[in-house]
C-alpha cells in the first residue's frame, strides 16, 4: 500500500513538472531573438498600457514604425520607471527607451534623444473636497506650499518639484515630496491621505480623474507678474536612444518627422494616435 | 464602502479582468514552484555538506557553503532580484521567466538549507553513537535513523519556506513581469478601474486560496509523518 502510494505522489509530481516546464517553455518561446530591445514603464496611458497583457500604446506604436522601416525586430518590456535610463546607457539589456520620456539635460548626458514628439504639461490631482487655492482653472506653485506632495519617483513631475524644493519657488517651506510607484498609486494616496496633492503628466492625470469622481486636477503654472502672465510646467517627451546606437536613432527620427507632420485638417499622425488610444475609455 | 464592493463586483463581472489576474497567477505559480524545487535540491545539499564531519576534502566546500548562506540572507530578496536582472544576467533576450526562477531559487536555498541543517541537527547525536555501536554503517544510520526523524522537523518549517518563496514572487513585477501583483497593478491602472485598492485585494484573496490550499496538503503531509506520534492525536 505504502509502495503505490509514493509511486502515485512521484508520477503526480512528475506530471506536474513537466506541465509546469511545458507551460514555461511556452512563455520564453515568444521573449527571445528580438535585434533590438525598447524598455518602457505601464502604466502610462496611452503611450504605454496593457491591453490582454500585451504592452500597447502610442509609443509602441512608434516602435513598430521603427521596426518596419529598420525591417528589424524590436521587443518592448516593461520595467521600473528610473531603471530605463540607466539600462538605455548601459545598452547591456535596452537599446532605448520609450516611456513618455522628458528631456532634461542629466538624462541628455547619458543618452541620446530623438526629436520631441508630444508636449506634456504638469498637472496637480487633488482630493475635491481639499483642493489647493486655485488661480482660474490652473494651480501655481505657490499653492503648494507646505503641503505633502507625492509623484511617480523618478519621473518629471518628481524632478520638477524635487527642483523647486531645493531651490525655486518652494524654497525655505516645509512642502516635502514623496516618491511613489505610479501615478496611479499617487492618485491612491490622495485618497487615503497619505498626500495632499500628486503632481503627473496631463494624460495621466486626465485618465484617472476620470474614473475618480472624488478627484480632480488642473495644470500648474509657474507664476508670472500678473495673473495673465501665468505659464504652465511644459515638458517635451523624445525616445531615449543609447549613444552608440546611431542607427536606431536615426530611423526614429526619420520616423517621428513623418509622423510629426501634419496632415490637410492640421493634425499629425502622433495627435491621431493619441486619440485613438484615449478612445479606450469610452469604449 | 458601497462603491468597495461596487468595485468588486465590478472586476468579478469583466472577463477580461478576471482572465488578466489568471495569467498573472499562472506565472506566479510557475515562479515559485520552480523557485521552491530549485531551493529543495540545492538546499538539500548545502544541508548536507554543512552538517558533514570536517575533513580536508570539505574545507573549501563548507567555507562556500557559509559565505552563501550568509550573503543571500543578509541581502534584501528585491536587491538579489534586481542584481540578478540588471547584472548577472543582463543579455539581450534572455528569458526573464528563468532570471527570476534563478533568482528566487537561490534565495530559498539558503534559507531551506538552515531549515534541513536544523532538522538534521535535532536528531540527538547518541542516535548515532547508538548505531555505530551496533555496528551499523554510515549510510544506514543517516538514511535509516536520522534522515526519518530529521524529516518529520523539517516538514513543518519547510512549509513555511514555500509559503514565503510564493508570497515573496509578488516583487518581479519590480521588474516589469506579468505576475498576480502586476495583473492587479494592470486592473488598477488609469485606463482600466483606476483604482488599486480592489484589485490588490483580490490579488490578495488569490494569494490567501493558494497558500491555504499548500498549508493543507503541508499539514497532511505531516499527520502521516506523525502517525507513531502520540502528541498528533492530542
Amino acid at each position: 500500500m505504502h509502495k503505490v502510494k509514493s509511486t502515485i505522489f512521484i508520477m503526480l509530481f512528475l506530471l506536474v513538472t513537466v506541465g509546469m516546464g511545458v507551460s514555461v517553455w511556452w512563455s520564453i518561446d515568444g521573449e527571445k531573438g528580438a535585434d533590438y530591445v525598447v524598455e518602457t514603464n505601464v502604466p502610462f496611458a496611452p503611450f504605454e498600457y496593457y491591453e490582454n497583457r500585451q504592452v500597447v500604446g502610442v509609443d509602441v506604436d512608434i516602435v513598430n514604425r521603427v521596426a518596419k522601416k529598420l525591417d528589424k525586430t524590436i521587443q518592448v518590456k516593461n520595467v521600473e520607471f528610473d531603471v530605463i535610463i540607466d539600462n538605455v546607457e548601459a545598452g547591456k539589456i535596452a537599446d532605448a527607451g520609450a516611456a513618455g520620456l522628458t528631456i532634461t539635460p542629466a538624462r541628455a548626458e547619458k543618452v541620446n534623444f530623438t526629436i520631441p514628439y508630444y508636449d506634456s504639461v504638469q498637472y496637480v490631482i487633488f482630493n475635491k473636497n481639499m483642493p489647493p487655492s486655485l488661480r482660474d482653472d490652473h494651480v501655481v506653485w505657490e499653492a503648494l506650499a507646505d503641503a505633502k506632495l507625492g509623484s511617480q519617483i523618478g519621473s518629471t513631475g518628481y524632478l520638477f518639484v524635487e527642483d523647486e524644493i531645493e531651490n525655486g519657488v518652494l524654497a525655505g517651506t516645509s512642502t516635502t515630496i514623496k516618491g511613489i510607484d505610479s501615478h496611479q498609486l499617487a492618485a491612491d494616496a490622495i485618497l487615503a491621505h497619505i498626500i495632499d496633492y500628486a503632481v503627473a503628466d496631463e494624460l495621466a492625470a486626465k485618465f484617472i480623474i476620470d474614473k475618480n469622481p472624488d478627484l480632480e486636477a488642473l495644470p500648474l503654472y509657474y507664476s508670472g507678474a500678473t495673473r495673465e502672465l501665468d505659464y504652465p510646467v511644459e515638458e517635451s517627451y523624445a525616445i531615449a536612444v543609447n549613444k552608440d546606437r546611431t542607427e536606431l536613432l536615426e530611423a526614429f527620427n526619420e520616423v517621428l518627422s513623418e509622423m510629426l507632420t501634419e496632415d490637410a485638417e492640421g493634425k499629425t499622425e502622433i495627435d491621431r494616435l493619441v486619440l485613438k488610444h484615449m478612445g479606450l475609455v469610452n469604449e | 464602502m458601497n462603491n468597495f464592493f461596487e468595485k468588486i463586483a465590478e472586476l468579478f463581472s469583466t472577463p477580461a479582468y478576471i482572465e488578466s489576474l489568471l495569467h498573472g497567477f499562472l506565472l506566479t505559480i510557475q515562479i515559485s514552484y520552480f523557485a521552491i524545487l530549485i531551493g529543495i535540491l540545492l538546499g538539500t545539499i548545502i544541508a548536507l555538506i554543512d552538517v558533514a564531519k570536517p575533513s580536508k576534502w570539505l574545507v573549501i566546500p563548507k567555507f562556500i557553503c557559509s559565505v552563501y548562506t550568509t550573503i543571500i540572507r543578509g541581502t534584501p530578496m528585491a536587491l538579489q532580484l534586481f542584481i540578478m536582472f540588471f547584472v548577472i544576467f543582463a543579455f539581450k533576450g534572455f528569458p526573464s521567466i528563468i532570471t527570476a526562477i534563478i533568482a528566487f531559487g537561490l534565495n530559498s536555498a539558503a534559507y531551506t538549507a538552515e531549515v534541513i541543517r536544523g532538522g538534521i541537527l535535532s536528531v540527538d547525536s547518541g542516535q548515532t553513537e547508538a548505531g555505530l555501536a551496533l555496528g551499523l554503517s554510515q549510510r544506514t544510520i543517516f538514511f535509516k535513523i536520522v534522515a526519518p526523524q530529521a524529516i518529520k522537523n523539517i516538514i513543518p518549517a519547510l512549509g513555511n519556506e514555500i509559503i514565503t518563496v510564493i508570497k515573496e514572487t509578488a516583487i518581479v513585477s519590480m521588474v516589469g513581469m506579468y505576475d498576480l501583483n502586476m495583473a492587479a497593478k494592470d486592473i488598477g491602472s488609469g485606463q482600466n478601474m483606476a483604482s488599486y485598492i480592489v484589485p490588490m485585494f483580490v490579488a490578495a484573496l488569490f494569494y490567501l486560496a493558494t497558500i491555504y490550499i499548500i498549508t493543507f496538503i503541508v499539514k497532511r503531509i505531516e499527520k502521516s509523518l506523525r502517525k507513531s506520534d502520540l502528541r498528533a492525536e492530542a
